[in-house]
């Protein structure tokens, strides 16, 4: 009950709320403040101070910050991680939509060029799909003695179906033998070879193995004569080998 | 909508009052957005000036309040009705509000005035003077005020926002504690040093 004006003024905060102030201290406080003059302006001077805070007045939100909270609010409520990420994508990438397509289309159209250059296989060409080689179409009736080993010939035939040239690789290569071999070649007729349906030049590789020939129009395949290559497209006149 | 109807017409007691939050809590979470429009009208107003006079700037308030709100939103599904709605909001405000000053450029930089705010003030409390108060009377309040609240937002944060939901928000030690996450025991001798330093201050200023 006889608390220094220190102590007192220490419990002012509560007296003045009451809601905390237990009796007893409210009483002591009474007791002080009606001896005490210092005390009592103390007191006042404190309630005026909480006065003054209570009768602050409440500022209220302008419009434009109210405007401000709702368009805040708005985002936040239509911001899912994954539309905001897809809008974010959107907005950074749209701008280069069109050159990023037309560089896309370029380079597949590149690639595909580079492929199909690449792929396609040169039999498949068609310059040398539509080609056929020549062939032995009628020999004239001749016997030729080519020994063992057999004969080997490289002939030119011209797109008439002629002989124009030949060369013996290998085999006897005597004068009587070239004879008539020149027989054999001056009077044989050849089924040109043929490019895209053209007649054209080329060689045909013979091989001849002790033959005679009796009749005319036999087949390569039923006589000894075998032609075993022709045809290459890269030179002219055409040359090939099978 | 139930929950939201029930408020706007009012309350038949504390306990309906608490069924009624809790169905609002709910509806909230469920994503109502009604229910969210109407906790942002009754709310916006009380928080706004709460965050403004703690922050002593409303420009600034005006930040706060959007992060509030915002966090409001997002955080709904983690509130568990452990305490009110209102002090679980109040909570993120006084939070928001005194780590929004915290960096150090926003304390150094120059604060932006709204030169609207700042000339309408001694306006306003002219238009709303009670009725018989002289023009001169209604002038010098005015003053008086912009002092109080001067001397206010110059207390460290702690004190001036115990101060704030004490006597502008008058709220019971309780609630004040809930919202600032300490004991009773702290808000009542942070109070009564917040009163100490504010007397003071303003013993300097008007000359007591």
């Amino acid at each position: 009950m006889f608390e220094s004006c220190l102590e007192i003024r220490r419990q002012f905060s509560e007296y003045v709320d009451l809601e905390t102030c237990g009796r007893a201290t409210r009483l002591s406080v009474r007791y002080h403040l009606q001896n005490c003059a210092s005390c009592r302006r103390e007191l006042e001077l404190r309630q005026l101070v909480d006065s003054d805070l209570r009768s602050l007045p409440r500022p209220r939100m302008s419009a434009f910050a109210d405007l401000r909270l709702n368009v805040a609010l708005s985002r936040a409520r239509h911001a899912h991680i994954l539309a905001s990420l897809t809008l974010k994508f959107e907005n950074a990438f749209r701008p280069l939509l069109l050159p990023a397509s037309g560089a896309v289309l370029a380079g597949l159209l590149c690639l595909g060029l580079t492929l199909h250059c690449l792929i396609v296989p040169p039999a498949a060409r068609p310059e040398e799909s539509l080609a056929t080689p020549a062939r032995i179409e009628s020999l004239i009736p001749v016997e030729i003695n080519t020994g063992d080993s057999g004969l080997w010939m490289v002939t030119h035939v011209n797109s008439e179906g002629r002989v124009v040239d030949y060369q013996v690789v290998s085999g006897n290569n005597s004068p009587a033998v070239k004879s008539q071999l020149d027989r054999l070649m001056y009077f044989s007729v050849f089924h040109p070879a043929t490019r895209s349906g053209r007649p054209t030049d080329a060689q045909v590789v013979l091989a001849i193995r002790r033959i005679t020939v009796r009749a005319s129009n036999v087949s390569p395949h039923e006589g000894n004569v075998k032609p075993v290559s022709f045809f290459s497209p890269s030179s002219t006149p055409e040359r090939s080998r099978a | 909508m139930e929950a939201v109807r029930a408020l706007q017409t009012g309350f038949d007691g504390v306990g309906s009052q608490a069924t009624e939050e809790a169905a609002l809590v709910a509806e909230l979470q469920a994503g109502s957005e009604e229910a969210f429009d109407y906790v942002l009208g009754a709310y916006k107003n009380p928080v706004y000036s709460l965050v403004a006079h703690i922050l002593g700037n409303d420009a600034d308030a005006a930040d706060v309040l959007q992060n509030v709100f915002v966090k409001v939103f997002r955080g709904i599904g983690q509130f568990h009705g452990h305490s009110s709605l209102k002090t679980w909001m109040y909570r993120i405000a006084v939070r928001e509000a005194l780590n929004y000053r915290r960096g150090w450029f926003r304390r150094h930089v120059h604060e932006p005035v709204s030169l609207d705010e700042e000339s309408a003030e001694p306006v306003t409390a002219l238009s709303t003077k009670p009725c018989g108060e002289s023009p001169y009377e209604a002038l010098e309040l005015a003053e008086r005020q912009k002092l109080v609240k001067a001397a206010l937002a110059a207390l460290p944060p702690p004190y001036r926002a115990v101060l704030v939901l004490r006597e502008i928000d008058e709220m019971p030690y309780d609630e004040i504690a809930d919202v600032l996450g300490i004991a009773e025991g702290t808000v009542k001798s942070r109070l009564m040093r917040g009163r100490e330093l504010l007397r003071r201050k303003l013993a300097t200023i008007l000359g007591h």
